[in-house]
């Protein structure tokens, strides 16, 4: 709703300044209203993809009018060059490419990142097994958490003699 | 009881076992030596030997003139060794001398044990020469020189406990000089005939009549006196240590011993004074001496046991007095029932004995049975020390006087090979009851209650280093060690522990642990300093804790006995090392020590090699690091979780960030192309 206010106030805008712009734009974008139509995602970014797109292969004739004479029939004559069709809804095209293809390779590299990721910790996990044994993966009871619960000194009874005692 | 076995023994010639005879003649064996001393095991004695204890020949290397003997100590009893102690080279001119004393390999038991070296009598034993000697003389030749003997043994604080005529010998072939022979070779009291002992400790089995003291002796010297008089056993017809109790208690011992025969006139008040069966009226040494030295006494009245107007019927024998119902109730406890079925008992004391005290007392000794287990064993044990609190100790076959109680359990244990019902005494609160029952005070008796107290603690806590095993070295400070490891070493005191270890530890497989409850027992009771903690730490639940607890139990020793490098044995503590090395958790520290380990047991220092595997700081740092270490395992695996769990978040995650990118990246492109062109317009 909003994006169809605020086209048609551009639109208005575009009538009142350049009758031939307005022309030039309403058939140059024409894949960015059918994206329009095509697009019912909340983002719309296939819509904004071809727009930006779109718009890309529309501005530099759209220059080409404003720089120029500005009629009605120079805006014809653009819309009517195969080549300069060509340009605008090709670029919307691309836009769509874009749109198509880009998904998948930013699927494609985050989960090699992730895959990344889980062999580095399983590599850690693999040398902290080495050193600490199976209880650090709680796969055994850990006898000390025991010990220093239940009797801290137990092991080491005082009155015990150390080399230090003996030497004196 | 034992000394059914032996009911000649007091007419006979003492006789030692003789298992080992026919091996003695079958081939020489080499001599043993004990310091300059040589003992033959080829030559035995056999009028020399005690019951419990063989005579050898023994020679002096030094001098091949001088006439010696050795006594054999039997390996399984208490030796007084403190005794040994005091009489070596003491020179007692009533007793025989003891030359030299120390534990010997003694081929014939296959085991080290005890031997002690005494001059030889050249006279024979007094057994040999009763009738032969005058009447007059008796005074001279026997009474003067055993009196002196007794004396000097008492200023040393020494009773002889074995004073009888096979165990007194004449030192010189004219008959002049009479001696007291062995007494130190076996407890106080093991080889006595029951004739020679005091009623209340007569009643005891050997094993049980206790330490005792000079009034034991005394009375056990009037015996001797006459068998001397007699010229043999005064009263024969006595055949049964039963019918010889009885008649003592019924009769009295003066009675009882002296009425079948005639003995000179000044010999009555020295035989009343010394054969009185009442301890405190019974002659002490000083008057003895007294009356060697010609002063007249007032001679003791006979005093019997209170009577009662009419018997009671225990076990087919009638009974006029608590002491021989007393006896009967312990001997034939199966028929105690009739006694407490509608009071019988109480009302005869208070009817027939008139004595409302003992009869309260017996009500109370019942009903406290009763409530405690009330079988017929424990109301027997308990009516019995009511009825007579001077007699031991009795239950079921269990009697002893309460200073032989280790001596009991010793034997209970060694010979019968459990202890069972030792440690029912002490769990039903026996010696309690009899203590309590004492109508005297008497000091020592504070000191054995409170030893009876803590055997209690010792038989509640059954862990290694208490139990029975506790008890049994707590209660005969001379038992060697009776662990299956060590009982062949003969380890009597603390300080022959780690040699002992040592020695054994060179021919046992090393896979036996180096310690079991006897040996921890033995070191508990032995070592003179609370070692609480330590035989906790052994006898922990959790392995580790109980082999750093092993390792500093020995290491204490060890220190404490000055022990010196032990290096066999600390091989085989080593070996059992793996828990403690195994309780720290880092591998590397693990194989840091097992790499250490052999270095320190080539020193042979145990404290060292617990002061390796115990470092408290190293044991924290690796408990720290540890704990760090599971943080970072855990955390790890939560992350690896959370990345595998959410790989289809992900999927969907990343679709809507590329797309996402794709509307940015398309935007920047398109603000680039415009602003190229815009610019490319401009210029």
């Amino acid at each position: 709703m909003l994006l169809g206010m605020m086209a048609l106030f551009a639109a208005v805008i575009l009538m009142l300044v350049s009758m031939a712009s307005l022309v030039l734009v309403v058939f140059g974008m024409l894949p960015t209203f059918v994206a329009v139509l095509v697009d019912r995602s909340p983002q719309r970014f296939a819509f904004i993809s071809v727009m930006a797109m779109n718009l890309a292969g529309v501005f530099p004739y759209l220059l080409d009018l404003w720089m120029g004479s500005n009629s009605m029939s120079v805006a014809i004559d653009i819309l009517t060059d195969v080549f300069s069709l060509f340009t605008m809804y090709g670029s919307a095209a691309v836009g769509w490419v874009l749109f198509i293809v880009t998904p998948p390779i930013v699927t494609t590299v985050m989960t090699f990142i992730a895959q990344r990721r889980v062999s580095i910790l399983r590599a850690n996990q693999k040398r902290l097994l080495a050193e600490w044994g199976n209880a650090v993966a709680n796969l055994e009871d850990d006898p000390m958490e025991e010990s220093e619960a239940k009797e801290p000194n137990a092991p080491s009874a005082p009155g015990a003699p150390k080399a230090d005692q003996r030497k004196k | 009881m034992a000394e059914q076995d032996k009911p000649d023994t007091q007419a006979a010639p003492d006789a030692a076992p003789s298992a080992a005879a026919p091996k003695e003649k079958a081939k020489p064996i080499p001599p043993v030596t004990l310091d300059r001393f040589n003992i033959l095991p080829g030559s035995p004695i056999p009028e020399l030997s005690t019951p419990s204890a063989r005579a050898y020949v023994a020679e002096d290397k030094r001098n091949s003139e001088r006439k010696l003997f050795a006594l054999i100590c039997p390996p399984f009893l208490g030796v007084r060794t403190g005794v040994l102690e005091i009489l070596k080279g003491a020179n007692i001119r009533g007793a025989m001398g003891l030359v030299e004393w120390g534990i010997v390999s003694w081929p014939l038991f296959n085991q080290r044990t005890i031997a002690v070296i005494y001059e030889r009598p050249n006279g024979g034993r007094l057994l040999d020469h009763l009738g032969k000697i005058n009447q007059h003389e008796m005074v001279r030749k026997i009474i003067e020189p055993l009196c002196h003997g007794l004396m000097e043994l008492s200023s040393r604080g020494v009773s002889h406990r074995q004073i009888r005529p096979s165990n007194l010998f004449f030192m010189d072939g004219s008959m002049e000089r009479l001696v007291l022979g062995d007494c130190a070779t076996v407890p106080a009291g093991y080889d006595q005939p029951i004739l020679f002992e005091t009623l209340e400790r007569g009643a005891a089995p050997p094993a049980g009549r206790g330490a005792g003291d000079v009034s034991d002796d005394m009375y056990a010297l009037g015996v001797s006196i006459m068998f001397a008089l007699a010229g043999g056993n005064p009263v024969p017809h006595l055949r049964t240590d039963d019918e010889i109790l009885y008649a003592k208690m019924i009769e009295g011992s003066y009675t009882t011993l002296v009425a079948q025969e005639p003995i000179p006139a000044n010999m009555v008040e020295c035989l009343r004074g010394l054969l009185s069966d009442d301890e405190h009226e019974r002659w002490s040494l000083e008057q003895l001496d007294l009356w060697i030295n010609g002063r007249r006494l007032t001679p003791i009245q006979k005093k019997s046991a209170p009577k009662a107007k009419r018997y009671i019927d225990y076990a087919g024998r009638e009974h006029f007095n608590t002491r021989t119902l007393s006896l009967a109730v312990s001997r034939m406890p199966s028929q105690v029932d009739r006694l407490v079925k509608d009071n019988l008992l109480e009302t005869w004391l208070k009817r027939d004995l008139e004595n409302s005290d003992l009869s309260a007392a017996a009500s109370n000794a019942i009903h406290m049975a009763q409530n405690q287990a009330g079988d017929k064993d424990l109301i027997a044990a308990r009516i019995s020390i009511v009825l007579d609190p001077s007699l031991p100790v009795r239950y079921k076959d269990c009697w002893f006087m309460p200073d032989g109680f280790g001596t009991t359990l010793a034997h209970s244990i060694l010979q019968k090979g459990n202890a069972n019902t030792p440690v029912e005494v002490i769990s039903r609160g026996l010696p309690r009851a009899w203590f309590d029952a004492q109508d005297t005070y008497n000091p020592v008796y504070v000191a054995l209650e409170k030893n009876f107290d803590q055997l209690l603690d010792f038989v509640q806590e059954r862990k290694i280093g208490y139990g029975i095993e506790r008890c049994l070295y707590e209660t005969n400070p001379t038992l060697p060690c009776q662990s299956p490891l060590i009982v062949e070493e003969y380890v009597t005191t603390i300080k022959e522990l780690m040699p002992a270890l040592e020695r054994v530890s060179a021919k046992i497989d090393k896979k036996r642990k180096p310690i079991d409850r006897h040996i921890v027992a033995f070191i508990a009771a032995r070592l003179n300093q609370n070692i609480d903690p330590h035989v906790k730490a052994v006898g922990d639940d959790r392995e580790e804790i109980a082999t750093l607890g092993m390792l500093s139990l020995l290491a204490l020793v060890q220190w404490r006995t000055k022990s010196g490098a032990v290096l066999g044995f600390t091989s085989w503590v080593g070996a059992h090392m793996g828990p403690a090395i195994k309780a720290y958790h880092s591998k590397s520290i693990r194989e840091e020590l097992e790499k250490e380990v052999p270095k320190l047991i080539r020193k042979g220092n145990l404290a060292d090699l617990f002061n390796l595997l115990d470092n408290a700081e190293q044991r924290a740092q690796d408990h720290m690091d540890f704990k760090d270490a599971c943080k970072e395992f855990e955390d790890a695996e939560n992350e690896i979780k959370d990345i595998e769990d959410g790989s289809n978040t992900m999927q969907k995650n990343s679709s809507r960030l590329g797309e996402q990118a794709a509307a940015m990246t398309a935007i920047v492109i398109a603000l680039l192309i415009i602003s190229v062109t815009f610019l490319g317009k401009l210029w």
